[in-house]
């Protein structure tokens, strides 16, 4: 791997880490429509976890059309933010979490939101993975760099 | 406590983050009696309301973050701090604080002038020195010109000089503040400087002094005479008078102060004698007794009343500390009287040298030669370019500052939106490079009409085709545009890629470069009304050696692309003489190496250092770049197809219309700017040369965007924004997608 993507990798995983919350946008009809989630992400980046009730329209919206997106930043909504933030948003398609994968899921998403425990094992609850096929960081007010690690070309065209 | 104003009776409440380093040294010096000027100083908290009052901390933020500060060239950096200071320029010193500031200042001066100086938080506290780092103002008076005075002493904290030093001592740069020390300005008749302890012999103490005001000692403009004391005996030891006392710093009539000629009667004589010699050294020693530190001081002697400037402990104000550079930033501004000296000796002398020395080389015909001659001939050669080489180094480089300095000044004058307007000013000039590319349209033109040479062009011979015409028009370009030496070690490229940018040129529409006469001659008239009696310099001087600053910047690199030319012909030459004595030898070996192997000496393996860092630099495929940052350096929006130049062989592939992706842009190559929908280069500045021609024929153009050779391919469809500095890389396969759609 070469050191631009390595270097990528640990900028991305710096603040999934930092962050316990994203902005999940799903849509219906063509009309979007934003959450805010508690999430965890694996490692290599590939999975992003989240937990929400089967009754929410976002739950709703998913199982109509499973492509997804998030935005994870670290704003400090001051004026410095211009230069000294970034936003990370995530592009993938949102999957049910097979039963030979939940324990491993559910260890990841606990250790960051340990007090969500009720939550994720209520039955009205779906535990949902996003498979992420590309993040975009924006940077330094207008730097946007994009790692594609999804097989998927063309996420615009 | 956070005040605005402080006087020295506040001083036992006070430290330097509040009133800065000299503001403290000056209340502690006047607390302690010493005769100082009384100061009154601005403090740390009236900067962040002026600086929080016309919200600019993230307008600076902004400016010095849009990369990391250590990737900007010195270049770009003086750029951020351009349009930094001009947001000071034009920001206003909110109502309370004005008030404040001007029924301060009229409580305790009257109407007296005034001395407005610098005082940094960090300063002599940092582990390095900030003398002369930031700006300090002599002779001040009325209202309007003390308030701006003030807010240039503010706005000097972003200076280029001071955010490399703050970034070299590893200080958050961002965070940085500023106080200002304001006292009366006393008009010494005699000033100096006293180092009360000899670092080459401490039993002694080392006055110098000057007639006038100090200023011109202390920046090495005036010589002064020099006594060495014994420190115990209070005896003089030695006087040593400088060779003239031609000049000498009086008060500007108008403000400021001015370097004239001192008249011969006071020229004549030292300007202390030994009473007063006695009495400073006494002075000084009273100094390092209340500090218990030997002293560096600033002090003038006005109507024989002895006055202390500054005072500061000697292991500090020398700056000597191992590593400190300030030295050096200091150097990249060049004064006014430099600049002219510069400027006389570039026109005058270097470039008509340089194009002797061309000329001579360009005479010299090698059939005759033997091998021996041959191998002397290049090193002659070599020699010749490598000291021209450290030429353009040590003098050319320097006098690019007249560009920056004319800037400067405009700006303080003229205090435009624009922060760069200044250089619509210098554009518009007759460039070699301009000129080169006029020669390229003519041979374009009459390749239009004349189908076997347009023929014989693409198939990329220019030798011995066309009429006289053509012919005289390409040897004028190889011999006065060094367009040989692009394609260094390969002629047939040369002659390839001449004739491709040819039959390119004939697609270009007719007509000069885009340049307008009449914005110019305005802002020329706006200068010069604004310039009336404001400036020591004269301002019709400063904007013609600011023109040839700008035109030679571009000029220097052609001139002296005409030697490295002749380097290479001789090479070329020898190489062919090599091989038709059964020698091997590779397109990359030097001159030098050449003479080795003509003398039938052995030279080192140098065949696995030609090409190593072929395998990097390739695009990295999982990452990839959608929108650069880089400076905005020619207006203008233009979307199209990226060629990235990575070796001078790319170029011959060049097509009209297309976008340059190059790392950086030499005169001798831009011949291709007219041909480019916009240029993106690596490399930043807005006056560097890829900015210059960009202008000149009102290109696009973006630069300081790292990595833009990485980050995109060629064949990819671009998007350059000039207005913005952003460039956004939609690949190849968007392109296809919406060629498609």
């Amino acid at each position: 791997m070469d050191k631009t993507e390595l270097l990528m990798q640990e900028q991305i995983n710096d603040l999934l880490s930092e962050q316990p919350l994203a902005v999940l946008s799903t849509q219906r009809n063509g009309q979007p429509y934003s959450s805010l989630m508690a999430f965890a992400h694996t490692r290599d980046l590939g999975v992003i976890v989240v937990a929400t009730g089967k009754s929410t329209r976002k739950y709703q919206n998913i199982i109509r059309d499973a492509r997804v997106s998030l935005l994870v930043d670290n704003r400090s909504n001051n004026e410095e933010d211009f230069h000294a933030a970034a936003a990370l948003t995530v592009l993938g398609v949102a999957k049910n979490i097979e039963s030979d994968e939940r324990q491993k899921f559910e260890t990841l998403y606990l250790e960051r939101h340990p007090y969500l425990q009720k939550f994720l094992n209520a039955p009205t609850t779906s535990f949902i993975k996003i498979e992420v096929q590309c993040y975009l960081m924006v940077s330094r007010f207008q730097n946007v760099m994009e790692y594609r690690i999804g097989e998927q070309v063309d996420l615009f065209s | 406590m956070n005040k605005w104003i402080y006087s020295a009776d506040h001083l036992p409440h006070l430290d330097t983050a509040a009133i800065g380093g000299k503001g403290m040294a000056l209340f502690q010096l006047s607390a302690a009696g010493l005769p100082v000027p009384p100061p009154l100083c601005l403090s740390t908290a009236a900067y962040d309301v002026f600086v929080n009052g016309n919200r600019l901390r993230e307008k600076i933020g902004l400016e010095l973050y849009r990369k990391s500060l250590g990737d900007m060239r010195w270049e770009e950096i003086w750029d951020a701090s351009l349009r930094i200071q001009l947001l000071f320029m034009k920001g206003g010193i909110p109502e309370e604080l004005e008030q404040e500031i001007l029924s301060a200042i009229q409580d305790k001066f009257g109407d007296q002038q005034l001395v407005i100086r610098s005082s940094a938080p960090e300063e002599d506290g940092a582990g390095g020195s900030f003398a002369g780092l930031h700006e300090s103002y002599i002779n001040v008076s009325g209202t309007g010109e003390i308030l701006k005075k003030i807010k240039k002493v503010w706005a000097s904290l972003w200076s280029d000089r001071a955010i490399l030093y703050r970034q070299e001592l590893g200080l958050e740069v961002v965070k940085s503040r500023m106080a200002v020390v304001v006292q009366p300005f006393i008009e010494g008749q005699v000033s100096g400087l006293l180092f009360t302890q000899n670092p080459l012999d401490e039993a002694q103490v080392v006055i110098e002094a000057v007639h006038g005001l100090n200023q011109g000692l202390v920046d090495g403009a005036v010589a002064p005479d020099r006594w060495l004391v014994n420190r115990n005996k209070l005896m003089i030891e030695r006087h040593t008078a400088p060779e003239n006392r031609e000049s000498w710093f009086v008060r500007g009539a108008s403000g400021g102060i001015i370097c004239d000629s001192i008249d011969s009667d006071k020229g004549g004589s030292p300007p202390l004698d030994a009473t007063s010699v006695d009495e400073i050294v006494r002075l000084g020693l009273k100094i390092e007794d209340h500090y218990r530190a030997p002293q560096d001081i600033e002090w003038t002697l006005a109507d024989g009343e002895w006055c202390i400037l500054q005072s500061r402990p000697i292991t500090v104000g020398s700056g000597q500390t191992e590593g400190d550079k300030r030295a050096w930033y200091l150097s990249l501004t060049r004064s006014y009287e430099n600049l002219l000296q510069l400027w006389k000796k570039i026109t005058g002398q270097l470039l008509p040298e340089m194009d002797l020395d061309s000329a001579r080389l360009a005479a010299v015909n090698f059939d005759e030669m033997t091998e021996t001659q041959l191998a002397m001939e290049l090193r002659r050669r070599a020699t010749l370019s490598e000291q021209w080489t450290s030429v353009y180094w040590s003098d050319f480089i320097p006098f690019a500052h007249g560009v920056r300095l004319f800037g400067e000044v405009y700006n303080d004058l003229v205090e435009p939106d624009d922060p760069f307007e200044f250089v619509t000013l210098l554009t518009g000039q007759t460039m070699l490079s301009t000129e080169r590319n006029g020669l390229l349209k003519t041979c374009a033109q009459l390749a239009a009409a004349d189908d076997v040479l347009q023929e014989h062009l693409r198939q990329g011979t220019i030798e011995n085709i066309g009429g006289n015409d053509f012919q005289a028009a390409i040897e004028r370009l190889r011999s006065h545009f060094s367009i040989d030496f692009v394609g260094v070690g390969n002629p047939e490229m040369v002659d390839r890629l001449i004739s491709s940018m040819i039959l390119q040129y004939a697609l270009l529409p007719g007509g000069s470069p885009s340049a307008a006469p009449a914005e110019r001659e305005r802002l020329e008239q706006v200068y010069f009304e604004k310039a009336d009696k404001k400036t020591d310099m004269d301002p019709a001087v400063l904007l013609h050696m600011a023109r040839d600053s700008y035109r030679i910047r571009d000029d220097d690199n052609i001139h002296i692309g005409r030697i490295g030319q002749e380097l290479e012909r001789a090479s070329e030459y020898g190489r062919h003489r090599l091989r038709s004595l059964g020698t091997a030898v590779a397109f990359g070996t030097s001159a030098v190496n050449l003479a080795l192997l003509l003398e039938g000496k052995p030279i080192a393996d140098h065949a696995a250092t030609v090409k190593e860092s072929e395998a990097q630099g390739s695009s990295p495929k999982r990452v990839q770049a959608r929108q650069l940052q880089g400076q905005p350096a020619s207006r203008g929006v233009a979307t199209g197809v990226a060629r990235v130049i990575e070796q001078m062989t790319d170029l011959s592939e060049f097509k009209k219309g297309e976008i340059l992706v190059i790392d950086a842009i030499d005169p001798t190559m831009t011949f291709f700017a007219p041909l480019a929908a916009a240029i993106i280069e690596r490399r930043g500045g807005m006056l560097i040369h890829g900015a210059i021609i960009a202008r000149e024929y009102g290109i696009p153009c973006i630069t300081g965007v790292a990595q833009a050779t990485d980050y995109i391919a060629t064949g990819d469809e671009v998007i350059v924004d000039g207005y913005l500095g952003i460039c956004t890389v939609k690949g190849k396969e968007d392109s296809a997608a919406n060629t498609a759609a």
